[in-house]
C-alpha cells in the first residue's frame, strides 16, 4: 500500500531553495495523509494519490451503491460513477474551500454515491433491498431450509416496511448500516444536524422493529 | 428493579439500537457494555436489535461483486485521464472554432458590398410617416414635443377637484 511521506522545507545543507519533496514509498501501513491533501496533490499531477483516495474509500462506496444496483456486479460501475463525479466536484470547490475541513472529501464522496445510486435505480425502477440472483448464492451451510425460508419472509417484511420510510430516514438508515458512518458523518453527508440525523434514524427503526413486531417476528 | 434501574434501561434503548446499527462513540460504547454486563433485559433487547439490523443490512458481497471490484483504482484513474483528454480536445476544437470565426468575420465584411449591407444604409429624413405633412406641421410638433419637455410642474401641486373640493389640494381649502 502506498504510504506518503513529506520533507518540507528543502534539504537545509543543501541550501537548495525548492518545493517541498514529497516521496511515496510502497509500504503496508497506508497513507496518513488526509484526504484534502491527497485530493490536492492529485489536482496537481500526483496520480497516485488518486489510487490512493480510492483504495482508501472504495469499501465504504461499495457499502453504499449495492443498495441500488439489480445485480452485485453491477456496483462496481456505480462506484467508479460516484469517484469520478467526486473528483470533477472536488476540482471545481476546492480551490474555494478555505482552510483544512477534515472529512469534507469523504462527505462529498458519500452524498454523490448515495445520489449516483438513487440515480441508477431510479432509472432502473427498482430499489433493492434483497434479490433472487443474491438469495441463490447464500451458503447452504448454516440454518436449515425451513429458517432460511422464515428469515426470507422477515426480510420481505422489512422490506415492505423499509419502502413506507420516508426518504430522508431511510437514507440515514443506509448510510448507518451499510456504511458503518457515525452520526456524525451521516448528518455531514445528508447536511443536517447530527440531533436531526438521529431523530430520523430512531423514527424509522421504531417504526421498522413495529412493523417486524406485527407480522410475528 | 428500582426505578431508577428502568430510567437506565429505558435511556439504554436509544443507544441499543444505534449499537447494532454501527458503531457508537466510545464513552457510549463503554457504557453500554457495561450496563449490559449487569442487565439481561437490556441483553435481551439488544439480541432483538441485532436481529432486526441483521434483516435490514445487504447480504454479503458475492465473489462476482468482489472480483468487479479488482482493480477498481486503475480504471477509475484511466476513465478520468480518458476524460481529461477528450476535454482538452474539445476545448482545442473550440479554442480553433473561435479562432476561424474572429478571422472570418473580418473577411466577410470586406466581401459584401457596402449597398447591400443593412449595417451601411442611410437612414433618410423624409420616412413615410412624414408623408403628407407639411413643414409646418412638422415644426409645430417638434415646438409642442419641447413645450412639453421643459413642462416641470410637480404632480401634486395645485391640483384641486372640481365640486364639494373634499380632496383639494394648494390653495382649495
Amino acid at each position: 500500500m502506498l504510504a506518503r511521506h513529506m520533507a518540507e522545507g528543502g534539504d537545509a545543507a543543501s541550501g537548495e531553495q525548492r518545493r517541498p519533496a514529497r516521496a511515496w514509498t510502497v509500504l503496508t501501513g497506508g497513507s496518513t495523509a488526509s484526504d484534502e491533501t491527497l485530493l490536492r496533490d492529485f489536482l496537481a499531477g500526483e496520480t497516485r494519490a488518486f489510487g490512493e483516495l480510492v483504495r482508501r474509500h472504495q469499501r465504504l462506496v461499495q457499502a453504499l451503491v449495492r443498495r441500488y444496483v439489480a445485480r452485485p456486479e453491477d456496483s462496481a460501475d456505480l462506484a467508479q460513477a460516484a469517484f469520478l463525479r467526486a473528483f470533477a466536484a472536488a476540482r471545481r470547490s476546492l480551490a474555494q474551500v478555505k482552510g483544512e475541513q477534515p472529512g469534507l472529501f469523504r462527505a462529498w464522496l458519500v452524498r454523490i454515491a448515495v445520489n449516483v445510486g438513487k440515480n441508477h435505480a431510479r432509472d432502473a425502477g427498482r430499489w433493492r433491498f434483497e434479490d433472487a440472483a443474491v438469495l441463490t448464492e447464500v451458503p447452504t451451510a448454516g440454518p436449515d431450509a425451513s429458517a432460511m425460508l422464515e428469515r426470507a419472509q422477515q426480510r420481505r417484511h422489512l422490506r415492505r416496511a423499509m419502502q413506507c420510510l420516508s426518504a430522508r430516514q431511510r437514507e440515514v438508515v443506509t448510510l448507518r448500516v451499510d456504511g458503518g458512518l457515525p452520526f456524525r458523518e451521516v448528518a455531514l453527508a445528508l447536511r443536517m444536524t447530527e440531533n436531526n440525523a438521529k431523530v430520523h434514524f430512531h423514527h424509522a427503526v421504531r417504526r421498522l422493529k413495529l412493523a417486524m413486531e406485527g407480522e410475528g417476528v | 428493579m428500582s426505578a431508577e434501574e428502568k430510567e437506565t434501561c429505558a435511556e439504554m434503548e436509544a443507544l441499543l439500537a444505534e449499537r447494532a446499527s454501527g458503531p457508537l462513540e466510545e464513552a457510549q460504547a463503554s457504557a453500554v457494555e457495561a450496563h449490559l454486563a449487569g442487565c439481561a433485559g437490556c441483553r435481551a433487547s439488544a439480541s432483538e436489535w441485532e436481529a432486526v439490523f441483521s434483516l435490514v443490512a445487504l447480504p454479503p458481497s458475492t465473489l462476482k461483486e468482489e472480483a468487479a471490484f479488482r482493480g477498481l483504482g486503475e480504471r477509475t484513474l484511466a476513465a478520468w485521464q480518458r476524460r481529461e483528454r477528450q476535454w482538452r480536445r474539445a476545448r482545442g476544437l473550440f479554442a480553433a472554432a473561435a479562432v476561424l470565426a474572429a478571422a472570418a468575420i473580418p473577411i466577410w465584411f470586406w466581401h459584401v458590398p457596402a449597398s447591400s449591407s443593412p449595417a451601411l444604409a442611410v437612414v433618410q429624413p423624409n420616412q413615410p410617416e412624414w408623408k403628407g405633412l407639411s413643414a409646418a406641421d412638422v415644426e409645430e410638433a417638434e415646438a409642442t414635443e419641447m413645450e412639453s419637455a421643459s413642462d416641470d410642474t410637480p404632480l401634486l401641486d395645485g391640483l384641486a377637484l372640481e365640486g364639494d373640493g373634499a380632496f383639494a389640494l394648494g390653495d382649495s381649502g
